[in-house]
């Protein structure tokens, strides 16, 4: 048994009011456009129920099995501010990471800045679980490529966070 | 990590693995050493080509290589992604990566509204 922490920020700059930003956080429609994964070859089951106390799932089965679980709980919500949840990852049966999860945003001169922090507890080595790496590497720069290049974004994406 | 913590390591490291024929190298050496020539062969990519990937994975402290006879072999380097620091950087592609479709989402519904919404 192992528990290993791990901090990171990610700091984006969007041409858009916080209010639209939030919106695109809360919408249950908009929060899955832009993060819950698609695929066609896993039935995917994703609800968000946005308020505090309230959850967020995103559950991926193969073959009636599920193979990847996001399940996230809203713990603090200040309207257009800020945005602070708890989630776990599961892998099959594994229970990779649990983490907290920090949104904040504020009016900059061209928009909104977002700030996301994470600070999270990587369980037991699964982390490195090949498949999970593979997932996780490809995903991103396939859905910025299509961005990039104004193409239909393809969501193999096996699972989200 | 093997590659050391200072920034232009890092640096290096990322660079190394922002590409996806790259990334395809570490797959197929994380399945065993092999020759340039049958690190080339998936993506018909020439050998020189292949070279130069190889010498930006090398570069990045992620693998090593060893010339024996005529034939250079690489071979992932031991230890090389440190398991928090790849972690983190999976973590932080995926949500770039959703985090550009938020964009793209708010760009679009700023552009409909511009156009269409008479506001």
């Amino acid at each position: 048994m192992t528990e290993k922490h791990a901090s990171f920020e990610i700091e984006r700059l969007f041409p858009a009011r916080p209010e639209q930003v939030f919106a695109a956080w809360s919408d249950p429609a908009i929060k899955a456009s832009w993060s819950s994964c698609h695929t066609d070859t896993m039935e995917v089951e994703y609800g968000l129920d946005f308020r505090v106390g309230g959850s967020e799932h995103n559950r991926a089965r193969r073959n009636g099995a599920d193979a990847f679980i996001y399940e996230a709980r809203f713990l603090d919500i200040v309207e257009n501010t800020r945005i602070v949840y708890a989630y776990d990852m599961r892998v099959g049966t594994a229970r990779v990471s649990v983490s907290l999860v920090t949104v904040s945003l504020a009016p900059s001169p061209t928009g909104t800045r977002m700030l996301y922090t994470e600070q999270a507890v990587l369980l037991d080595g699964h982390e490195t679980s090949l498949e999970q790496r593979r997932l996780g590497t490809e995903e991103g720069f396939d859905r910025l490529a299509a961005v990039v290049e104004g193409k239909p974004v393809v969501w193999e994406t096996k699972w989200q966070g | 990590m093997a590659a050391g913590n200072d920034t232009a390591s890092l640096d290096r490291m990322f660079h190394a693995l922002a590409d996806p024929q790259r990334r395809g190298m570490i797959d197929q050496l994380s399945r065993g050493a092999a020759s340039v020539k049958a690190l080339a062969a998936p993506y018909g990519m020439g050998l020189p080509s292949a070279v130069k990937h190889l010498k930006v994975l090398e570069d990045g402290g992620l693998v090593v290589s060893e010339k024996t006879g005529r034939v250079r072999t690489y071979r992932i380097r031991a230890n090389a992604l440190d398991r928090v620091e790849a972690w983190i950087a999976e973590r932080k592609r995926q949500l770039e990566g959703q985090f550009d479709m938020l964009e793209a989402y708010l760009v679009a519904a700023r552009d409909k509204q511009k156009n269409g919404g008479g506001q």
